[in-house]
C-alpha cells in the first residue's frame, strides 16, 4: 500500500517479520560510530506467530545507533513519545481527531519498539508515524518526512458457528409467572444483551411488549456460554404498578413462541450460525413452596457407582440444580461425584466418585434453591407478610440409607 | 473476607510504560501479573478521593489510591464529543468493541473517570479513562497504584457457572454499600462493610423484601441506590428491579435482619433507575435520576421524611413522591454530579456519545 500526504511518505508494510535489509544495515552501521550517516528507516509489524501470547509489536528499524542513543537518554514524555512515533487506528490518513493507541515505547539494541497496551486486534488497520524531526540528535542524511505505514494482523477466519444449544426449562409447559430463563450456547458470546436479539410472539405473531427486565446487568456465567435472561419482575409479582399497568408477560393457556436472533455475536464477533426457536405453552402460576418430603429418593445399593436418583413432582430450577444440592456423609463431609439432571429438571441424579460404601447419608438442599419462578423451600416467592418473620435455615436434609449388595437403600 | 494492601501490580499490564516510557530499558520483559482487576463495574469516590470500585468477575471491591494520578489533569472536566470512540481509539480498537461500565467524579480535582471495558466475551479487559479540564484523556496506569480490597461473601467457586454482578456500590459514613444481582437464585441481598477494609469485619448482609398493598411480600433486590440524610437520619433510598423506589434507615439494617423497604414511589412497566445524584439548586435539595426509558426525573426530597409510605395501590407513577421530567437531557446513560451546578452525563445514541457537563435542573 502507498499513500502520500503533505510531507508524509508512506512505505508499505503488512509484514509480519523483521527486515532482513534493517538488520544488514544496522549491522552495517553498528561499526560507524556517531558519523554514521543514516539509512532508510523501516516500519514493520513483528509477530511471533509461534508465541501467540506474546503481543505484536511495532518496530522502526534503521535508525542509527546514535540515534538510539539518543532516544535511551532523552527522558521522553507520552506526549513527545506520541509525536514521535503514532499508532492510530485505521488507515485513515490525517487522523488528528482520534487520540493515539495507548502502549509503551522501547529502544532494544537495534529498533524501536511500541507494544499497545491491549493486542491489536485481526484484520484491523492502524496507521503507524514516525516524525524523524523530532529525534532527539540529527544525524547526516537522515530523512525529515514523518514515514507512515499501516500495518494489519491478519484476519481470523471464522465463519458462523455459533448455536443455541439449550434454553431451560426445557419443559414444554411454562408457568404463568415464571422468573427466568436460561439461554445456553456452543461457545463464548460477546458483549451484545439479550434485550436486543430474544423476543416472546403470541398466537398471532405479535411481539409481547417488554417482557423482560430492562438493565443490562452482567447475566453471563463466567465462561460467557450461559446467558439468564429475567422476566420483568414488576410484571410478574402481583399488585406493583406494571403487573397492575400490562400483566404478566405470559398469559395461562396461550401458547407463545421464543426467538432468538441470529444478530446476537459470539466473542469472535460472529452472528449465530442458526436462529433459535422454541414453541411453548404456558399453564397456571405456580404458588406454591418446593416440599422436600414430596421428594423421591432411589438410593443404589453399597460398593457400586450408581447414582442416587432423586425424583421432583415439578420441575427445579436448572442453574440451581447443579450446585444448591449435595451428598454429605452424616459428619458433614461432602461426598465428591457429578451430578445429571434429566426429564426436564424434574430428576436429579449424583454419581459418586467413588463406590458408596454402606450407611446413611444427607441430601443437602441450600436454602437458595428455587424452582423456576423463584419459589424456594418452605417459602412461595410471593409470601403473606405474616409469615415471613422468622429466617429460614442455611439449608435443609433428607437421610437417606444405602444398604449392602442385594438391597436397595431408601429414605429411612 | 480477605483483605490486602498491596501494590496493584500489573492489572492493565503495559500501561505504566505508555505514561513513562523507560527510554533505556532493557528489552521488554512483560511485568508479571499480580493482582489484578478481572472485570470493572461501578466506581464511586469517598470525599478524601479513595475510588471504589466493583470487579464482578472478582467478586471483589477494590478501594483504590489514585495518588498523582487523581491531579494530573487540568481541574474539571471539559466536554469531550465521540468519548466512546476516543476510549475505543486509546485501546486500539472501535466503540463496538467497548462497554463504558461507569462514570465518577473525583471530589477534588473534579476530573471524569470512566470505567471501560475493552474486548469482547471472556477476553475483556479493564481500563481506566481520567477526562480533564481542557478535555484530555488519560489512561490511569492502575498496577503503580496502592489499594486495599475486601471479597463479597459468597464469592462463585471456580466450578459452578453463578455470577454476581455489582449493580450499585456507595460510601457512606465509614461504610462501603454494595447492591448486586445473581444470575442464579433471585437474591436480595444489600452488603455494607466498614471502611478501612479489616479481616475483622465479614460486613453486614440484609435481606432485601418487597410488601405490596395485599400484605404479599417477595424478595426485591436492589439495581440502583444513593446514600441520603433526612433530618440527621441517614437513609438509603433505592430502586428495586420490580421498579418500585423506596427509603431505608441505615440504622435498621441489622445483621441477618429481614427488611422491607418503605415505598415512596412506583414507576411504570419497562423502565428502571439506573443513577441517581442529589443536589442542592435555590436552597431545596433534589434527587435527580437517570433511567432505561422514561429520561431524567427530578425529585424534591423535602417530601421524603413526611411523605406517608405508599400503602394503597398507585394506578399511575405520579401515585409516589412528586417529580418532575427533566426532558432537556435524554439518551442519558451515565450520570454524575460535576460541581454545584452541573452534573456530567455520557449520552447520545450509539455509536457516538457524548461527554458532556448539564446546568442542573
Amino acid at each position: 500500500m502507498q499513500q502520500r500526504n503533505g510531507r508524509a511518505r508512506s512505505r508499505s508494510s503488512g509484514l509480519l517479520f523483521p527486515r532482513l535489509l534493517a538488520a544488514a544495515l544496522l549491522g552495517f552501521f553498528a561499526g560507524c560510530g556517531n558519523s554514521a550517516p543514516a539509512g532508510p528507516l523501516q516500519i514493520t509489524l513483528q509477530q511471533n506467530p509461534a508465541n501467540r501470547s506474546r503481543p505484536a509489536l511495532v518496530e522502526v528499524g534503521g535508525l542509527t545507533p546514535r540515534e538510539l542513543s539518543s532516544l535511551r537518554g532523552a527522558q521522553l514524555g507520552t506526549d513527545q513519545w506520541q509525536a514521535l512515533f503514532r499508532i492510530t487506528v485505521g488507515d485513515n490518513a490525517s487522523p488528528t481527531s482520534i487520540p493515539p493507541v495507548q502502549g509503551g515505547y522501547q529502544v532494544t539494541e537495534s529498533a524501536l519498539t511500541f507494544t499497545p497496551l491491549f493486542p491489536f486486534d485481526p484484520g484491523r488497520a492502524y496507521r503507524v508515524a514516525f516524525d524523524p524531526a523530532r529525534l532527539p540528535v540529527h544525524v547526516p542524511d537522515r530523512q525529515t518526512d514523518v514515514v507512515t505505514t499501516v500495518v494489519r494482523i491478519p484476519a481470523v477466519a471464522t465463519e458462523p458457528s455459533t448455536v443455541v444449544t439449550a434454553v431451560h426449562p426445557a419443559a414444554d409447559t411454562w408457568p404463568e409467572n415464571l422468573l427466568r430463563l436460561y439461554i445456553e450456547f456452543s461457545a463464548p458470546m460477546g458483549n451484545g444483551s439479550a434485550r436486543d436479539f430474544v423476543r416472546i410472539l403470541d398466537q398471532s405473531g405479535r411481539e409481547v411488549a417488554i417482557p423482560f427486565l430492562p438493565i443490562d446487568a452482567d447475566f453471563w456465567n463466567p465462561d460467557r456460554t450461559r446467558f439468564t435472561l429475567f422476566f420483568d419482575p414488576g410484571r410478574v409479582k402481583e399488585d406493583i404498578l406494571p403487573n397492575r399497568e400490562i400483566g404478566r408477560p405470559l398469559g395461562a393457556g396461550r401458547t407463545y413462541v421464543l426467538e432468538i436472533s441470529t444478530d446476537w455475536r459470539d466473542a469472535q464477533s460472529q452472528p449465530l450460525k442458526a436462529a433459535y426457536r422454541r414453541e411453548f405453552r404456558v399453564g397456571p402460576a405456580d404458588k406454591n413452596p418446593i416440599v422436600m418430603s414430596s421428594w423421591r429418593l432411589g438410593a443404589p445399593e453399597a460398593d457400586t457407582r450408581d447414582p442416587l436418583v432423586v425424583t421432583f413432582p415439578k420441575p427445579l430450577d436448572h442453574g440451581l440444580l447443579a450446585r444448591a444440592l449435595s451428598v454429605e456423609t452424616k459428619d458433614r463431609r461432602v461426598v465428591d461425584g457429578t451430578i445429571t439432571l434429566e426429564a426436564a429438571d424434574t430428576r436429579w441424579l449424583f454419581t459418586p466418585a467413588g463406590p458408596w460404601p454402606g450407611g446413611e447419608f444427607d441430601l443437602v438442599a441450600l436454602e437458595v434453591l428455587e424452582d423456576p419462578v423463584g419459589n424456594r423451600i418452605m417459602h412461595p416467592f410471593e409470601v403473606q407478610a405474616e409469615a415471613n418473620k422468622d429466617q429460614p435455615p442455611d439449608q435443609f436434609r433428607l437421610t437417606f440409607r444405602i444398604a449392602g449388595p442385594g438391597r436397595r437403600g431408601a429414605q429411612p | 473476607m480477605r483483605t490486602s494492601l498491596v501494590k496493584l501490580s500489573a492489572v492493565l499490564v503495559f500501561v505504566a510504560l505508555t505514561a513513562y516510557a523507560p527510554a533505556a530499558a532493557p528489552p521488554m520483559a512483560l511485568p508479571a501479573v499480580g493482582p489484578s482487576l478481572a472485570s470493572l463495574g461501578p466506581v464511586v469516590f469517598a470525599a478524601d478521593g479513595t475510588m471504589f470500585a466493583g470487579d464482578t468477575q472478582a467478586a471483589t471491591i477494590f478501594a483504590i489510591d489514585l495518588g498523582a494520578q487523581a491531579n494530573g489533569g487540568a481541574p474539571g472536566t471539559a466536554d469531550v464529543a465521540n468519548i466512546n470512540q476516543k476510549i475505543a481509539a486509546m485501546l486500539g480498537t472501535d466503540a463496538g468493541q467497548i462497554a463504558i461500565t461507569d462514570l465518577a467524579v473525583h471530589p477534588r480535582t473534579r476530573n471524569s473517570f470512566i470505567s471501560v471495558m475493552r474486548g469482547q466475551g471472556p477476553a475483556a479487559r479493564p481500563a481506566i479513562v481520567r477526562v480533564d479540564g481542557a478535555g484530555q484523556l488519560t489512561l490511569v496506569a492502575t498496577e503503580r497504584l496502592t489499594y486495599t480490597s475486601v471479597a463479597l461473601p459468597n464469592a462463585p467457586e471456580a466450578a459452578n457457572q453463578r455470577n454476581n454482578s455489582i449493580t450499585d456500590l456507595a460510601f457512606a459514613n465509614g461504610r462501603v454499600y454494595v447492591a448486586g444481582l445473581s444470575n442464579e437464585e433471585f437474591a436480595s441481598k444489600l452488603w455494607s462493610v466498614g471502611y478501612p477494609f479489616t479481616t475483622a469485619d465479614n460486613g453486614t448482609s440484609v435481606e432485601i423484601y418487597h410488601g405490596n398493598h395485599r400484605r404479599l411480600e417477595t424478595r426485591a433486590p436492589i439495581y440502583a441506590f444513593i446514600p441520603y440524610t433526612i433530618n440527621n437520619q441517614q437513609y438509603i433510598i433505592a430502586s428495586y428491579t420490580c421498579t418500585p423506589l423506596v427509603k431505608f434507615p441505615v440504622s435498621q439494617l441489622a445483621p441477618g435482619a429481614k427488611f422491607r423497604g418503605e415505598t415512596i414511589g412506583e414507576f411504570g412497566a419497562g423502565n428502571r433507575p439506573l443513577d441517581m445524584i442529589r443536589y442542592q439548586k435555590g436552597g431545596k435539595e433534589f434527587l435527580l435520576m437517570s433511567n432505561t426509558s422514561r429520561g431524567i426525573m427530578k425529585v424534591p426530597t423535602d417530601t421524603f421524611a413526611t411523605a406517608a409510605p405508599i400503602t394503597s395501590p398507585v394506578e399511575t407513577e405520579t401515585g409516589g413522591v412528586p417529580y418532575e421530567k427533566v426532558t432537556s437531557m435524554t439518551g442519558v446513560v451515565q450520570l454524575d454530579l460535576l460541581d454545584a451546578t452541573r452534573s456530567i452525563v455520557i449520552s447520545g445514541t450509539p455509536p457516538a456519545l457524548n461527554l458532556t457537563s448539564v446546568a442542573l435542573p
